[in-house]
């Protein structure tokens, strides 16, 4: 087991290791809704953007991929992750909501069916708290 | 542990519910029917994240925790507002809710998680208006 000779020694590696468990937990949930999604071009799916502070405004062109291309590509998040403020995971796919929450357009979830959505955001803090878990058991 | 008591429990109550609606609203199921019964109705969802959670100790296997989503989408017909959507989500949402306090002949012990919504969902073409409610539970029976 590592001694810190300091408090500031400790607080340092608590951030550090609630940091990445934030960063897991936003890394896996859009990796979740991406990967659950229901997929046809592949738009809906690749357009879950994380940004913090404000939403993202970014989307997906119209033109991405033609019908039944499946072209699935998520956007990583270029900065670093860290639980220092508002972040969001957002879709700006026009019909994002109907098949989020309408199951008879998103009857084809990849995950839980039509319940793809709901089901994933409703674990969310159930997930955030598996993910601080793993991190703070890293701490020795 | 019996996934079909749970679904029991949840399937009955809400559609007791609807059913005491005036006009009654119909309830759908999952892997019941395709096609919509009418202008109005609900389609009720449930799907099971988790049913078995890893312990601290790593001699254990694992605890039995029936982690569940429930989803209720209410349709009425566009451009009518949205007193009737409000009507049937509440009523949704009351009903989840008081389940925790209710005794079931199978013994299932429901707790329901914080809600989600509801969510009205008016965009698009689509001649019917939606709102979403759905909420994560933990069940035991």
């Amino acid at each position: 087991m590592t001694v810190y000779k300091n408090p500031d020694d400790f607080f340092k590696a608590l951030d550090k290791a609630v940091d990445e468990g934030f960063s897991d937990f936003v890394q896996e949930t859009q990796g979740l809704l991406t990967s659950r999604a229901p997929i046809d071009t592949g738009r809906l799916a690749s357009s879950f953007y994380i940004t913090k502070s404000q939403p993202s405004n970014e989307v997906r062109p119209a033109d991405w991929a033609p019908p039944g291309a499946k072209k699935q590509s998520k956007p990583e998040y270029e900065g670093k992750i860290k639980a220092d403020g508002t972040w969001y995971i957002t879709n700006n796919v026009p019909y994002a909501d109907r098949v989020a929450y309408d199951p008879v357009y998103g009857k084809n979830g990849r995950g839980f069916g039509a319940a793809w959505y709901t089901a994933t955001v409703n674990q969310n803090s159930k997930r955030l708290e598996d993910a601080m878990t793993r991190s703070l058991r890293k701490l020795q | 542990m019996s996934l079909t008591n749970i679904r029991s429990l949840i399937e009955v109550a809400i559609t007791d519910a609807y059913a005491a609606m005036t006009p009654a609203v119909p309830v759908v199921y999952d892997n019941v029917q395709e096609e919509p019964p009418g202008q109005e109705y609900v389609i009720l969802s449930l799907s099971y994240p988790e049913l078995i959670s890893p312990v601290l100790c790593p001699a254990e296997s694992g605890i039995e925790t029936i982690r569940g989503n429930v989803s209720l989408s209410c349709y009425t017909p566009r451009a009518t507002g949205m007193k009737r959507l409000d009507e049937m989500a509440t009523v949704g949402i009351t009903v989840l809710n008081t389940l925790k306090a209710q005794s079931d002949p199978n013994a299932v012990r429901f707790n329901l998680g914080p809600v989600e919504g509801p969510v009205p969902v008016l965009t698009g073409d689509n001649p019917l208006a939606l709102a979403a409610v759905s909420a994560p539970f933990t069940a035991k029976g």
